[in-house]
């Protein structure tokens, strides 16, 4: 079975919407996989681009997140929460391809962060040159905070802050206990807090 | 109520409460104990600032032809051979036994050629032979010598007479 495609998690998830669409995708129900793909691909591939900062890398493995999904619905069983499965092979996809091009990419990523994916507008179309450009500075500063902090540490504050997941699904998907996801989580926004002090 | 900050087991109540995931009893109580607790203020000031500028950063959005590309992907893998198949599947329950198979075959070769007598038994009868029999070719071999070293004197000294 394909790593972080393990669907036997141990907990006695209730058998939420998705995972009963999963079940029909199971049944040979190719609508259902659509449903699924519609209603997550958006939260996949904006974890997995908050995770590695490069947008053409962030979809191509949410397609293998996807893929591994649709390979898996044979052997799907719902015993934990679909979101849970879905970002724990989110999450392997995302830590293997770091650990495996730190040494050739981290540099190289962190030296252009900002001029990676589609340019975002700034929320307020009214405002001046000046503060578009304020906003990129701090945004760049924000994408650097999260960049520097310790792999783990970054995927437990971006499932806890953007996905609003609970500590036991965190812990699920990083394969560890939820007292190691509250210390991950309580040393990572510590990091966040005093590097981003300056912006208050 | 004790101070979360200073207490490990519940210093995630200031986080919870940050991200306004915390029950209205325990907020309002949180709230009463950070009119007193400067540490405690301190810390909510802070993450409340690492949570505005973490809401600023909004990802790109999706590019369009995602799902064309993923159904794509699923078209090509479901016509490759079914031997091709076997690599990709999740049903294919043998690959965490490769490893393991190899270290096996690995443990087996090194026991082997650490002990490569033990595979045959030792049988003395042809031992004794062997030995009896190669004493009796260097002998042999020691008589031929003699006997043309024999020959070959005698065949000089005959040449020398004759002249």
């Amino acid at each position: 079975m394909a790593e972080g495609v393990n669907t036997s998690m141990g907990a006695s998830a209730a058998l939420d919407y998705d995972a009963q669409l999963m079940l029909r995708v199971k049944d040979g129900d190719g609508a259902s996989f659509t449903e699924l793909l519609e209603k997550h691909r958006s939260p996949v591939v904006h974890f997995l681009y908050r995770m590695i900062q490069d947008h053409a890398v962030s979809e191509e493995l949410a397609q293998e997140v996807f893929l591994r999904v649709y390979r898996s619905r044979n052997s799907y069983e719902p015993t934990a929460k679909f979101t849970t499965w879905l970002f724990r092979i989110a999450t392997h996809l995302a830590l293997n391809w770091l650990r495996d091009g730190k040494n050739e990419r981290g540099q190289e990523r962190l030296d252009d962060l900002s001029g990676d994916g589609p340019v975002r507008e700034v929320p307020d179309k009214r405002v001046t040159g000046e503060q578009k450009m304020l906003y990129e500075v701090r945004l760049d500063e924000v994408r650097r905070a999260i960049s520097a902090l310790p792999e783990k540490q970054r995927a437990a504050v971006l499932m806890h802050k953007y996905e609003e997941m609970e500590y036991s699904a965190i812990a699920k998907a990083l394969d560890c206990s939820e007292s190691a996801v509250k210390s991950l989580l309580f040393r990572a926004y510590e990091t966040l807090r005093a590097r981003l002090a300056h912006m208050a | 109520m004790n101070c979360p900050i200073r207490n490990e087991d519940t210093a995630d109540l200031l986080l919870a409460y940050t991200a306004r995931r915390l029950d209205p009893v325990k907020t309002a109580l949180l709230e009463g104990h950070m009119h007193t607790c400067k540490d405690c203020a301190e810390f909510r000031a802070g993450q409340e600032l690492v949570w505005r500028a973490l809401d600023a950063w909004e990802a790109a959005p999706v590019t369009p032809d995602f799902n064309r590309r993923l159904y794509q992907r699923i078209e090509a893998e479901a016509a490759e051979p079914w031997y091709k198949r076997l690599f990709t599947s999740p049903m294919a329950m043998w690959k965490p036994i490769v490893p393991l198979a190899a270290a096996c075959l690995l443990v087996v070769a090194g026991f082997v050629l650490d002990h490569p007598n033990n595979s045959t038994p030792p049988s003395p009868q042809p031992t004794f032979r062997v030995s009896v029999s190669e004493a009796d070719q260097v002998e042999n071999a020691l008589d031929d010598l003699q006997l043309l070293r024999q020959l070959d004197s005698s065949a000089t000294s005959g040449s020398s007479e004759s002249m």
